[in-house]
């Protein structure tokens, strides 16, 4: 009981200590491609972790009170534990849980904790930025919803674990035609839950400071970096589960192998996804607000309802 | 022993004719005398009800010893026992009313004059001779006519004068009813029509039934005989337009009930009973439309009142006893509870000096018992549960849905959402709203507080536990609607016939 | 002696009537929830009962009618959530409320309550719906003239409605008792399967279905019959609405489940089924579809609390009848899952809003900021009711809504999946635009001096926000009363794991793990250095310095981009078709009279003459 507790505990630090890693290259090579399309060098990979700990040793921090301190520590283990509910490979640790409707709410948790932390500093950009992540919410969560139905109704299941089995045998999602649709619907969703251009409305750096963003600093700025590097990787991770076919790899006689080569082949799936993120997103100037609703309640819907509907049939 | 319910009828007539002698003692007994007189008839009629209830038998009162069809007799069954004892009960009410709220002279002709009315309405009901229902008929339209004109406002004289043209125009259609049975029937007497209903030549018949319908209808205010009513109802002084609501309209529809069952064996009763049912439902329709807007308290009441009397009408027109014991529920319930609205209105325009909306205003601080009383008889009229109208609305309702007719029904709920319309604007007025005009607080008197209050108690607890009130409605119907007990019940003279 | 199920209905009628006679302050009060929790008390001893014997029975003979009532698994998790929410918003109301009117009243429509989820034939059904309605009326009345007769209208459009119904029924199966209708519906559907005769026409059921629809719809708030809710819910004691939209929305809700059981059978053989679902339930599902969207969207654009939080009830609302309406065994009992949640967090939302208003006076958001401070024990509360309501694991509001998403997806509906999936979004929505306006940011100086919560408002408070916690974390404990609806193992799992074949939800495990998350997150953050509170104009603003002279707030009209948005959508408005009904029939009905009652004798003499020809060809 204690041993297979502690097994459960460190292979949870393992996965926690992995993805924040690939996390913060995410957010490196993220700055990299974008420096490399607009013709400058870029930072090194690495930066992003410098950053995070130079925050998090700041001599001095300010708080507006207990919420902003809360929210910001929510929003961190709303994270960690979406993370853990996502199969990766075969080591994930509640992935018999991995449901789907309970992913998608968990990695929309974080940004509650963030905006109520936001919020509680009083600060208007905060309010105006949480205004405009709520919108973006509430325009990406019709698509967002068909392409989840979508994918339940193909696979007459809600477990993310058995549509990765499935996978394997039947092959990728997105050879699918109704699962091609919502694959496309939810890529451009991503585009948003990542804050990118077209759609990094919220954040919107120049026009309201980093809206939700602009009142932290220290180690509070720090935690978040963390929750940005994990979010990142858990949402990319997700992508590559549902869509993409996952990666659960039985070739090895040795489990070990096994795992890092489901890691590999995962990584590269989520690199692809990150990177037509970052090709879209420097690509693209920002929407407005109103814009963006419109679009997402336009296009993405209906081709995600397609998908649900054919699925369905 | 029983042959003392006739005093029934014997009593307020002898009163009426000694009102002239009591005046002459003096001024200030009249109306005592009106009260006393009221209250020996309340307590014949209590005495009638419970001998009639109890004995399970009705009384025959035979004129002079003769045994129809060669004598009048009156006949007070189970329906007429209640009916008579609502009358008596609502006189006395109104009578002590009347004490404060009768302030024009000459007094002594208004007691006549509602004794009389008292009389009429009683003798309509527990007459068994259709001539002689004729003649109580005149009495109460006749002492009604006076009576809505007794403000001698002009305004009175001119409904009075409305009512008189439309009031004579009806009766005198409703004697050539009559003359057209006995000339084809040859018998006046109530059973031996129903007994022989049968045998009448088909066309006559029709055409006799047809008058008669007509000639009460006015009675009955259904639409469009009723267009005196709203400025009768208002112009008349306060406590005769609650006996109007009360017993006065009742009489009519009973009279008419009992003509139509009476006849029922004749071939064109369906087509009657269909046009009553169109003439009630229009009734109700256009009454609670025509309440929506009233600025005048009285009159919106007189609307409502004569669409709740619609009401009546299409139960008694269902041609089933559940749609006869529902419409005589409602007749009870609504006897209590207009008696209870027109005394509360009557009331603040004798305090306050008007019944406009304005004069509304606020005036559960200004008289909070009256108002109390007009929103308990509002509520109830609406058809909110645990108040006694809910009870007969929906007994006529399934009634009226189990003979088929949901489409009268569907029109009926339309116009009672009118109905709460204008009555829940009313209760916020008094209420919730505050008037323009200062105010203080009226002190009630205790008299008038205790009738209200009885009569606030009667309709919750009929509402609460309307049981014993069914049973009794229940006994009221099978009055009416059983007529071959009612042939039976009247002792014939046998081999007497045309 | 006197039955239990009397006891349950009657006691808080009585005890509001006691109440309102005495009138002596302090008396009443304990008066009152010493009727609010009598019932409660014996439902809880009848949970007992129920295991040993089916149901409970009762029935009384008043008025030639055979009043019976039945309790039984469905209606005492009804009768639960009324017992349950009704005694918190009684208890609210001690606080609230200074007027004796109040507590006869609102025990009243508690009476009515209990009265409808106990009655087991369609009369004493409806007699207790209209003392419901009417209790509740009487709350609103009090208030607001034009709002509560807007609510009346509606409702008692709809117990009109429902009396056809009834009516129809009665005069075709002649009975009244559901057992009755329930079998001669069902022998009669076998009728039509067979192909005899069948005793209700096609119409006849359609127009059956039709009008209770409109009945239950109103009273549940279901568009486009939604219009009263929003200012009935906000024109009245705002304890009392903890109860009306936790409590008396439910009845409609129920009333739904009461076509289910006695039309059911008959309506899916007379019309059929589209996919899984029967096509009269996807008409329930589909308004109840757009009524979660329609009340979303217009609880973001408000600006009064109050209002908000009506026109999220109404969104609310909207998923339990689209569970109703997909109308498997499993989507039924997560549609009752989330009427549970549902009463939970609304109701512990209006008792937060009760002592809001009790303590600021104050209703619209522009007046408000910065409470967390100053009331922190109501903010607590309140985190619990967002997280529950924006249906965040581990509470009861995301336990039910999960169950309703996997139950509604399962079968099959990609649209009304998506139209879900909106409504959990705008949810965030509108709450994080509470907190942020009433709780955060800065205080407007009148509010300085603002007290927390009154005693019995916590104690109300703390039942529900436990509730909230418990029945998300031990999701178990619902789903096996729930199972007992239908006498079979829908939902699997133990205390803490909801198990549906195709889905899992353990909300234990959840806990743990967001526990373990957070705990993850504080060692890094009380590694770093201390922290030092600032005050709220100590922000950044570019560089320019801030005083409290400055609104740092957002106050109004913050989701200003969401109505230029919808500006197309926002013009049609159901509200204002309503009043212009009204308002033709109000002149239809002036012009009528005038003409009709003209006071002219002559015409009225006419009148006679008409009818004197009618009665004369009529005849012959």
């Amino acid at each position: 009981m204690i041993t297979s507790m502690i097994g459960i505990a460190l292979k949870a630090f393992l996965i926690l200590l992995y993805a924040t890693f690939v996390g913060f290259m995410f957010m490196g090579i993220i700055r990299i491609v974008t420096a490399r399309i607009h013709r400058r060098v870029g930072p090194p990979i690495y930066q992003p972790i410098l950053d995070t700990i130079k925050l998090l040793s700041k001599k001095s921090n300010i708080t507006h009170g207990l919420i902003y301190d809360f929210g910001v520590l929510y929003a961190l283990g709303a994270t960690i534990l979406a993370l853990m509910f996502i199969p990766l490979g075969s080591i994930s640790i509640l992935r018999a849980y991995g449901d789907l409707i309970l992913i998608t709410f968990l990695l929309e948790i974080p940004m509650l904790g963030i905006m109520f932390a936001a919020m509680s500093s009083g600060n208007p950009w905060a309010g105006l930025g949480s205004q405009r992540a709520l919108l973006t919410l509430l325009a990406v969560q019709v698509p967002l919803g068909f392409a989840i139905v979508a994918l339940a109704e193909f696979y007459d299941t809600f477990s993310t674990y058995q549509i990765v089995m499935a996978q394997q045998t039947a092959g990728w999602s997105i050879t699918y035609l109704p699962l091609l649709l919502a694959a496309v619907a939810y890529d451009i969703v991503l585009q948003a839950m990542f804050g990118k251009e077209p759609f990094d409305i919220m954040i919107a750096p120049g026009e309201i400071s980093l809206g939700p963003m602009v009142e932290f600093g220290g180690k509070h700025m720090g935690i978040l970096q963390i929750q940005h590097a994990i979010a990142l990787f858990a949402e990319t991770l997700f992508f590559s589960n549902i869509f993409l076919g996952g990666a659960v790899v039985t070739a090895f006689a040795s489990s070990i192998l096994n795992t890092l080569a489901s890691l590999g082949i995962l990584l590269i799936k989520q690199l692809a996804v990150l990177l037509i993120a970052i090709f879209i997103g420097a690509i693209f100037p920002r929407f407005t607000i109103d814009q963006a609703a419109r679009f997402y309640w336009k296009w993405p819907t209906i081709i995600a309802a397609a998908g649900a509907i054919l699925a369905a049939l | 022993m029983s042959q003392y319910a006739s005093l029934l009828i014997a009593l307020p007539l002898i009163s009426a004719f000694f009102v002239p002698i009591i005046k002459a003692i003096g001024k200030k007994v009249v109306m005592p005398f009106l009260v006393l007189i009221t209250a020996i008839q309340m307590g014949m009629a209590t005495w009638v009800f419970n001998e009639v209830y109890t004995t399970g038998k009705p009384i025959i009162i035979m004129a002079g010893g003769f045994r129809p069809p060669v004598g009048i007799n009156l006949y007070i069954g189970h329906f007429a026992a209640l009916f008579v004892l609502i009358i008596a009960v609502a006189s006395f009410f109104m009578a002590i009313f009347s004490m404060k709220a009768i302030t024009v002279e000459p007094k002594d002709k208004y007691a006549m004059l509602s004794l009389l009315l008292m009389l009429g309405a009683t003798g309509m009901i527990s007459t068994g001779d259709i001539f002689n229902l004729f003649v109580f008929m005149e009495i109460t339209a006749i002492s009604a006519y006076a009576l809505t004109a007794y403000n001698k406002s002009g305004e009175a004289s001119e409904a009075a004068m409305k009512y008189i043209v439309l009031g004579g125009i009806g009766s005198s259609f409703f004697l050539v009813g009559i003359a057209l049975i006995y000339g084809s029937l040859g018998t006046l007497n109530m059973a031996q029509i129903a007994q022989l209903a049968g045998q009448m030549n088909p066309t006559v018949a029709q055409a006799a039934l047809a008058m008669l319908v007509f000639g009460l209808g006015v009675e009955a205010e259904l639409f469009p005989l009723n267009a005196w009513a709203p400025d009768a109802y208002q112009a008349a002084p306060h406590p005769v337009t609650a006996m109007f609501s009360a017993f006065v309209v009742k009489a009519g529809l009973y009279a008419l009930a009992r003509i139509l069952y009476l006849t029922h064996a004749v071939g064109s009763w369906g087509h009657i009973l269909r046009l009553l049912i169109i003439l009630g439902t229009l009734t109700v329709v256009i009454g609670e439309f025509s309440a929506l807007r009233q600025t005048n308290v009285k009159r919106m009441f007189a609307y409502s009142s004569i669409s709740q009397v619609g009401f009546i009408a299409v139960g008694f027109a269902l041609g089933t006893q559940a749609g006869v014991s529902a419409s005589i529920f409602h007749m009870v319930n609504h006897a209590i509870v207009k008696a209870l609205m027109f005394m509360a209105v009557g009331y603040v325009a004798l305090e306050l000096g008007g019944v406009t909306l304005e004069d509304f205003k606020g005036l559960g601080k200004v008289m909070p018992l009256t108002a109390f009383a007009i929103t308990v008889g509002a509520i109830s009229i609406i058809g909110i549960p645990l108040f006694n109208v809910f009870w007969s609305k929906i007994q006529l309702i399934l009634a009226a849905m189990k003979a088929g007719k949901s489409g009268v029904i569907a029109l009926i709920l339309g116009a009672s959402l009118v109905e709460a319309v204008y009555y829940i604007r009313l209760i916020h007025l008094m209420w919730f709203e505050e008037g323009s005009r200062e105010r203080t607080r009226i002190k009630e008197n205790f008299v008038f507080g205790t009738i209200m209050l009885l009569l606030v108690a009667l309709i919750i607890i009929i509402g609460v536990a309307p049981n014993m009130t069914w049973n009794i409605v229940q006994k009221a119907s099978a009055d009416i609607y059983n007529v071959a007990q009612y042939i039976k019940n009247v002792p014939l003279l046998p081999g007497v016939s045309p | 002696m006197i039955n239990e199920l009397m006891i349950i209905i009657f006691t808080p009628l009585i005890t509001g009537v006691i109440a309102w006679l005495l009138d002596i302050k302090g008396l009443r009060e304990g008066i009152s929830i010493l009727g609010a929790a009598v019932p409660l008390a014996y439902l809880i001893q009848a949970h007992q009962t129920l295991t040993s014997q089916p149901s409970i029975q009762y029935s009384i003979v008043i008025s030639g009618f055979k009043f019976e009532f039945l309790l039984y698994h469905l209606s005492w998790i009804f009768a639960m959530i009324a017992g349950v929410v009704g005694f918190a918003a009684v208890l609210g109301m001690a606080s609230t409320t200074k007027d004796s009117y109040e507590w006869l009243f609102a025990l009243m429509s508690l009476t009515g309550v209990y009265g409808i989820f106990l009655a087991d034939d369609l009369i004493s059904f409806f007699i207790f719906w209209e003392i419901m309605t009417f209790g509740s009326f009487m709350m609103v009345l009090k208030y607001n003239r034009k709002a509560s007769l807007k609510y009346f209208l509606l409702s008692v459009l709809g117990a009109y409605s429902m009396l056809l119904a009834i009516g129809i029924l009665y005069a075709k199966v002649g009975a009244l008792d559901f057992t009755t209708i329930q079998q001669t519906l069902y022998q009669d559907a076998m009728r039509g399967v067979l192909g005899t005769n069948t005793l209700l026409s096609r119409n006849d059921m359609l127009l059956i279905f039709g009008l209770f629809l409109i009945a239950f719809g109103v009273k549940a708030g279901m568009f486009p019959l939604h219009v009263w809710a929003p200012d009935a819910y906000s024109e009245t004691n705002q304890s009392y609405t903890a109860m009306f939209s936790g409590v008396l929305s439910k009845a409609g809700v129920y009333g739904m489940l009461v076509i289910y059981i006695l039309l059911g059978t008959r309506l899916m053989y007379q019309f059929g089924r589209i996919g899984a679902a029967p096509k009269f339930g996807y008409v329930i599902a589909f308004l109840g579809g757009i009524t979660i969207i329609v009340g979303g969207l217009l609880a973001a654009l408000q600006e009064d609390i109050r209002k908000l939080f009506a026109y999220s009830s109404i969104s609310q609302v909207g998923y339990i009848l689209v569970g109703i309406g997909v109308g498997s065994a499993l989507s039924i009992e997560a549609a009752i899952y989330h009427a549970i949640s549902h009463a939970l967090f609304k109701g512990l939302f209006f008792l937060i809003v009760a002592t809001i208003v009790l303590r600021t006076g104050k209703t619209e958001f522009k007046d408000m900021g910065g409470l967390a401070e100053k009331m922190p024990i109501t903010f607590a509360m309140t985190f619990v009711a967002i997280l529950s309501l924006a249906g965040i694991p581990p509470l009861v509001g995301f336990a039910s809504k999960w169950l309703l998403f996997e139950a509604v997806i399962h079968e099959n509906m990609p649209i009304l999946g998506g139209m879900i999936f909106f409504g959990s979004a705008i949810g965030f929505v509108y709450l994080i635009r509470f907190t942020y306006a009433v709780w955060f940011g800065q205080r407007p100086t009148d509010l300085d001096d603002t007290k927390d919560t009154p005693i019995p408002l916590a104690i109300a408070m703390g039942i529900l926000a436990l509730l909230n916690v418990v029945f998300g974390i031990a999701p178990g404990l619902v789903a096996t009363e729930l199972n007992k609806i239908f006498g079979k193992e829908i939902i699997k799992g133990t205390i803490w794991e909801l198990n549906i074949g195709f889905g899992r939800y353990n909300g234990l495990l959840i806990t743990i793990w967001l526990v373990t998350g957070i705990v993850i997150a504080g060692i890094i953050y009380f590694l770093g250095a201390k922290v030092r509170r600032v005050p709220v104009t100590d922000t950044y603003q570019g560089g320019n310095p801030v005083t409290m002279e400055y609104n740092l707030t957002i106050r109004r009209n913050f989701f200003l981009p969401l109505k230029e948005t919808l500006a197309f959508w926002l013009r049609i408005s159901f509200d204002r078709l309503y009043q212009d009904i009204g308002r033709w029939v109000e002149d239809l009905a002036e012009t009528l009279r005038n003409y009709i009652y003209n006071g002219n004798v002559q015409a009225y003499a006419w009148y006679l003459a008409i009818i004197l020809l009618i009665l004369a060809l009529w005849g012959v």
